[in-house]
Formats: C-alpha cells, structure tokens, sequence
C-alpha cells in the first residue's frame, strides 16, 4: 500500500543521486506530479482491545484494516504485536477516534465482552488503484 | 432417520478409570473451556475417514448435515475411543449422551475463515451441560484454517454480531493439531475458523455431546485430598475484579461437579 509519503521519499532519494549526477529532468518533475495527482486520502483503521479503559492498558487483542481492496484483517497467530499498549499507538501516530464504552464489564445475566475497544486511526495519501 | 437413532449414550458400558481425567485436567478445563484428546488409531484410519468424507459429500453434492455419521459410520469408533470417552465421563457423567446435531466443517484452500462465535442462543450458565468434541481426520497447520478458540470465554454471554470488532486475541489458541486430536470444548467457547491459505482440504468433525443428569458426585479419577485453589489462576483480558468473579465462579463450577448444589438466595459471587 504505497502512500504519498512513501512515494515522495523515495522520489527524493532518486533525486538525490541525480542531483549528484547532472541534475533532474522535466520528466522526473513530472513523475512526481503525477504521483501527487494520484493520490487521495484515506483512512486506516486500528481496533485495539484493551484489559481496562486506560490508555496504558495491556492490550489484549487487535484488528488492523488498510484502505485498499484485500487490506482488512483475517483470522491468523499473530507472532509480532506492534504495540503493548493504545499510548504505545498514539505515540506512532495513531489517533483515537472512539473511545470505550463504560459498560459494566461483567454480570452473570448481562452480556460480556472482552476487554475494551478503542478505536483509532491514520490519515494517509495513498496511491490510487 | 428417527430421534432415537440420533441420541443414544455415549457409553455402552463403564469407562476403564485409567482414561478418566485427572484432578488437574478437570481444573484446566473449568477454567480455559477445553482440553485435547489422541485417540489411538493408526494413521491409515484417518486418511480413511477423509475418503470416506469426500466420499459423503460427493454422494450427496454437498455437506450431508447431520447424515454425516450415518455416511461415515466410522465416526462412531472416533467417539467411542477409551480416552475421548473418559473425557467426556469425566466431564459430562456416565449417561451424557451424543446430540443429535453435528457438522463437518469442510474449509477448502482459499475460503477466508469466519469470525468469532459462540454457538446457540445467548442463554448461558456457569455448569458443563454441553461440550463441542472436534475431530480433526487429518493432520492441521496454521496455513490450513484450524479452528481458533479463545480461552476462558465459556462463562461470557455475548452476542455473536456484536463480536464482530474482534480479531486476534493474543491468548488465542488456533488448533493445528495432528490427525485423530479431538478438541473437547465448553460449548459456549468463543471460536472462529481461520482463513485456508494452504493447498489442502481441512476436515473438522463438530460433534455435541449433553449431559444427562445433573452430577451427585466427581465423575473423573478425583482424589478427595485434592485442593482446588483458583487464586493463582487469571485470564490474560480480565482486570482484577473480573479475575475475582472468575475465581469464585471457576470454584462454584467446581463444587458443583461434586454433586453441591448451589443455595438459591446465596449470591454467585
């Protein structure tokens, strides 16, 4: 999932050596127009499960579903978990969008959840498909 | 096909005490909601239980639904292997009796996986009146779908759609088990089945078996010098009074598998 920030940076980078090398060219500039023009901005969304409210919490679980066709989770072991805590996630950037509900999280004739979600998201340029 | 061949007690006869549970094992399983069972048969057994199921669906152009046993009748030898019936003794009673509803569930390479789920109605209770027993034919790896459970969730009362946020847990536990496991779970775990990304067929045998009466006494190899201490014992997503009700509910589950009945105006916690 290339995004406008990725693009640009590896614009850059080529640009760089060009520099180094001569100079760019009008097709280089135009190369990153159009990169620019084909983007738009979308959403990525990350559920994070959490074992009470706060937000240094340990998280129990979590769903991550990227803004393009295929890009939402699936059912699988997940060997590495980018954060331990929802701070950890806003720390990286994430922005909460939803915070949990304050439900009583237990009772016996109540209906139970497990842990607590919060929402979150990124704004990214992403590339058109 | 009538009622009365569909629901018939497990047993035919008494169980060797050498296959019922364990104090520790009985403990486990109030607690996490499920434990694995080998049964004893030789590979070939179960390769042959594959063909037999492909065999099935073909005849029928489809999933045979409940016909599956009568289609298979192999399954039953499955179900009356000494350990998975010690299992089920130990924690169901003598007269538990197999239910007249199973499934195969039969994920082919490509097909997405499901979400979590607990099965049946959102009427739930803190006892053993209903365990899933899951045979898995052939041998299961991560990439073929296990089925995934999520430990210690027997005792919730959720609505399925409203699991639907969730994804991975990282208690989860996917069930990539060798050929002839039977996975015996509290029928109200959560559970899902993962996507199939491999190239092979995965078969998975869901199986319900009831209890028939309510316990009087332990039903598996208990030791009445045995301590069951709940209080070292927390699930990874409780907070500290949830972990206190499991505890005490783990302890009510408990007495009640040795036959005490619960005082009606006591307070479950």
């Amino acid at each position: 999932m290339p995004s406008l920030q990725q693009i640009v940076a590896n614009w850059l980078k080529e640009a760089e050596a060009k520099v180094a090398q001569g100079g760019l060219t009008q097709a280089d500039l135009q190369a990153l127009q159009q990169s620019v023009q084909g983007t738009q901005p979308r959403q990525r969304l990350l559920y994070l499960h959490t074992r009470t409210p706060s937000i240094t919490a340990p998280i129990v679980g979590m769903a991550q579903h990227e803004p393009i066709k295929g890009g939402t989770d699936t059912l699988h072991t997940r060997n590495e978990w980018p954060y331990v805590t929802v701070h950890d996630a806003v720390i990286d950037g994430w922005q909460i969008v939803a915070f949990p509900n304050l439900m009583a999280p237990y009772d016996d004739r109540e209906l139970t959840y497990v842990g607590y979600e919060f929402i979150l998201q990124k704004l990214e340029e992403i590339v058109n498909e | 096909m009538s009622e009365a061949t569909l629901t018939r007690p497990v047993t035919q006869s008494s169980v060797d005490s050498a296959y019922l549970l364990s104090d520790a094992e009985v403990e486990k399983f109030i607690i996490n909601g499920y434990l694995l069972v080998n049964t004893d048969f030789p590979a070939s057994f179960h390769t042959s239980i594959c063909e037999q199921i492909d065999a099935a669906f073909a005849k029928v152009g489809g999933n045979p639904g409940n016909d599956i046993l009568d289609l298979v009748p192999d399954l039953y030898k499955v179900y009356a292997d000494p350990h998975v019936r010690g299992a089920l003794v130990s924690l169901m009673g003598e007269d538990c009796t197999m239910n007249a509803h199973r499934h195969c569930h039969y994920t082919k390479p490509g097909e997405k996986g499901g979400h979590w789920h607990q099965d049946g109605l959102n009427s739930r209770h803190h006892q053993i009146q209903c365990v899933l027993a899951m045979y898995y034919p052939q041998d299961v790896v991560e990439e073929m779908g296990p089925t995934a459970i999520l430990p210690g969730t027997q005792y919730h009362n959720t609505p399925s759609s409203q699991m639907g946020s969730y994804m991975n847990f990282k208690s989860q536990v996917s069930l990539a088990v060798k050929a002839g496991t039977v996975a015996i779970t509290h029928y109200d775990i959560w559970h899902a089945w993962m996507p199939n990304v491999s190239n092979s067929n995965r078969r998975m045998l869901k199986f319900l078996f009831n209890r028939a009466s309510d316990p009087v006494a332990p039903s598996w190899n208990h030791d009445p010098n045995y301590r069951f201490n709940p209080m070292p014992f927390s699930l990874p997503f409780d907070g500290q009074s949830e972990a206190y009700k499991h505890r005490t509910m783990w302890r009510s589950v408990w007495d009640w598998l040795h036959g005490e009945q619960p005082e009606p105006t006591r307070s479950k916690w």
